[in-house]
């Protein structure tokens, strides 16, 4: 038997996270709830600077430190300098911004020992790599192969078993969580009439990554959303959609601090850019990652294929925005524009419209990939007719037909939906 | 809803997220303390639609309560809401809101779930009658 690559492994984990998705689902007035989460983030996008310096205003009368970040390497500047220049140990919880603006990296420069504390982001920390999904990054992982990574990290031979997994990195994680005097975190919501900061978790870290003395909460400004009573429908939607979890073992509502200090980084870096383009709708975005598991193309190739730190989908859209640098052209044709990332967001994101623009942009700007130029070009000279015609057209139909392109098509809606 | 009913889902719900739900007994005593690696505290909400235990409040109070390996909440029948708006409702801003609905878990690995992690790993309601 062959060990399962990273296709295979993603393709289980995102099967087993779409069935519980559906049961969850299923006991949910989910349409309603859905409609609700959308109004709500509707409301984020379209007054968006006006709710975020409503947020400021008010997490700062609460106590909180507020600094506002136009760019990535700004806010790294803004964490480090928060942070003082005797560097020592900090405990980080999951969050994709400071995954997009490169805090790690930044802050080891500097001296600091970083742990991440979400088990599986200190598998993809240790391994050197990105998390594949923005709420399972090791789901590119079989157990075999994040046993043979923790053994050599921790040095000596573990099964891959993933209690006896998790156990281990447990007890390897457990003294820094608990005595470190300085935590990272990011957060899920940020609520502008209350200056208060909504975060998930399961495990755990991200309570105590959020509780020592000193904290630092680094998010983007596209968090926010204006009043409490918003919050429940969008924490329905974002557990339910992203690990099939009626609701998270922990949620957190951060006020005022009590007893330490706390400092808010809002990153924009692309963001406000993002809500008034034309590209506005995919600012609702909640980072459930549901569009990743259920895209055919996501479960081939997994997060890493997209070669940006938003995969799938949503980071065909949103990458160019948020990451300039990395925009690889030929991401927004990673999809086969089959809807089932539209159909799935909770937050009604037309994804598959939203790529087709993109491509659409591409080519308009002289763009495309060479291989999308040649294709093109090529189809239209087979529907040309004449002798050379007649030769392309069944050559062309023989291609689409080539087992690798079925295989793809045959992954489309997985689970049988529809 | 009625105190009775909300009692009656909180049990269903309770038993879905792996938590244990009792009614108190004579010698079970409210009042927040740390004994054996076992937090007791006052909750100040429990919600019936999940199971959820919520705490209210500083570092110095939640902090032990995390920490430990097993969580004992106690409350009265008045303190139970239906659902995670009413806790919010009831929380005035100061420190921080915390939810507990259950185990600390993880599914990162093969989506396999696994029990306890930094959280406690047992999670208990203890029902003591009166608002």
């Amino acid at each position: 038997m062959s060990t399962p690559g990273p296709d295979t492994a993603t393709r289980r984990a995102a099967d087993l996270t779409l069935a519980k998705r559906a049961q969850v689902t299923a006991r949910a007035p989910w349409e309603a709830l859905r409609q609700e989460a959308t109004a709500a983030r509707r409301e984020s996008v379209e007054r968006q600077a006006e709710l975020v310096d409503l947020f400021a205003e008010r997490a700062a009368a609460k106590g909180n430190e507020v600094v506002r970040a136009g760019t990535a390497e700004e806010a790294c500047r803004a964490v480090a300098a928060e942070l003082g220049d005797a560097p020592g140990t900090l405990i980080k919880a999951k969050s994709m911004v400071t995954e997009e603006i490169g805090l790690r990296h930044h802050l080891e420069r500097a001296g600091w020992t970083v742990y991440e504390t979400d088990l599986g982001e200190w598998i993809v920390q240790v391994r050197k790599e990105l998390p594949a999904h923005v709420t399972a990054p090791a789901i590119h992982l079989s157990a075999a192969e994040i046993a043979e990574t923790l053994s050599g990290v921790l040095g000596r031979t573990l099964s891959s078993e993933p209690t006896a997994l998790a156990g281990a990195a447990i007890d390897h994680l457990r003294g820094p969580l608990r005595s470190a005097t300085v935590g990272v975190s990011g957060a899920n919501f940020l609520i502008a009439e209350t200056g208060e900061a909504v975060v998930v978790e399961n495990e755990g870290n991200a309570y105590f990554s959020s509780s020592t003395p000193k904290h630092v909460l680094v998010t983007g400004i596209d968090k926010i959303v204006r009043k409490r009573s918003q919050i429940p429908a969008l924490l329905k939607v974002l557990t339910a959609s992203a690990t099939g979890q009626a609701q998270t073992v922990y949620t957190h509502v951060l006020g005022a601090p009590h007893g330490g200090k706390r400092t808010i980084v809002l990153v924009d870096n692309g963001r406000s850019h993002l809500a008034r383009s034309a590209y506005a709708d995919a600012a609702r975005c909640i980072r459930c990652g549901a569009c990743m598991v259920v895209c055919p193309v996501f479960r081939q190739v997994s997060g890493h294929g997209y070669r940006t730190v938003y995969p799938g989908p949503i980071g065909i859209v949103v990458a160019p925005f948020l990451e300039p640098r990395a925009e690889p052209d030929d991401a927004p044709y990673f999809s086969t524009l089959c809807g089932a990332c539209s159909d799935i967001c909770p937050v009604t994101i037309p994804l598959a419209d939203l790529i087709a623009k993109r491509r659409a942009d591409l080519w308009r700007d002289g763009k495309a990939p060479a291989m999308v130029r040649q294709g093109v070009s090529l189809w239209k000279r087979a529907q040309r007719g004449g002798f050379v015609g007649a030769l392309l057209r069944p050559a062309l139909r023989a291609l689409l037909r080539h087992p690798a392109l079925r295989r793809l098509g045959q992954a489309t809606r997985p689970g049988g939906r529809r | 809803m009625s105190a009775a009913d909300r009692i009656a889902r909180l049990r269903t719900a309770a038993a879905e997220s792996a938590v244990s739900v009792r009614d108190a007994a004579p010698e079970d005593r409210a009042a927040e303390r740390i004994e054996d690696d076992v937090a007791h505290v006052l909750a100040d909400a429990v919600i019936a639609e999940s199971g959820a235990v919520v705490l209210f409040g500083g570092d110095d109070r939640l902090r032990p309560a995390m920490a430990c390996a097993a969580l004992v909440a106690h409350v009265r029948t008045g303190d139970v809401v239906d659902d995670f708006g009413a806790a919010l409702d009831r929380f005035d801003g100061t420190g921080r809101m915390i939810s507990i609905c259950g185990p600390s878990r993880t599914a990162d690995i093969e989506k396999k779930l696994v029990i306890g992690v930094h959280g406690p790993r047992e999670v208990t309601i203890v029902v003591h009658g009166g608002d």
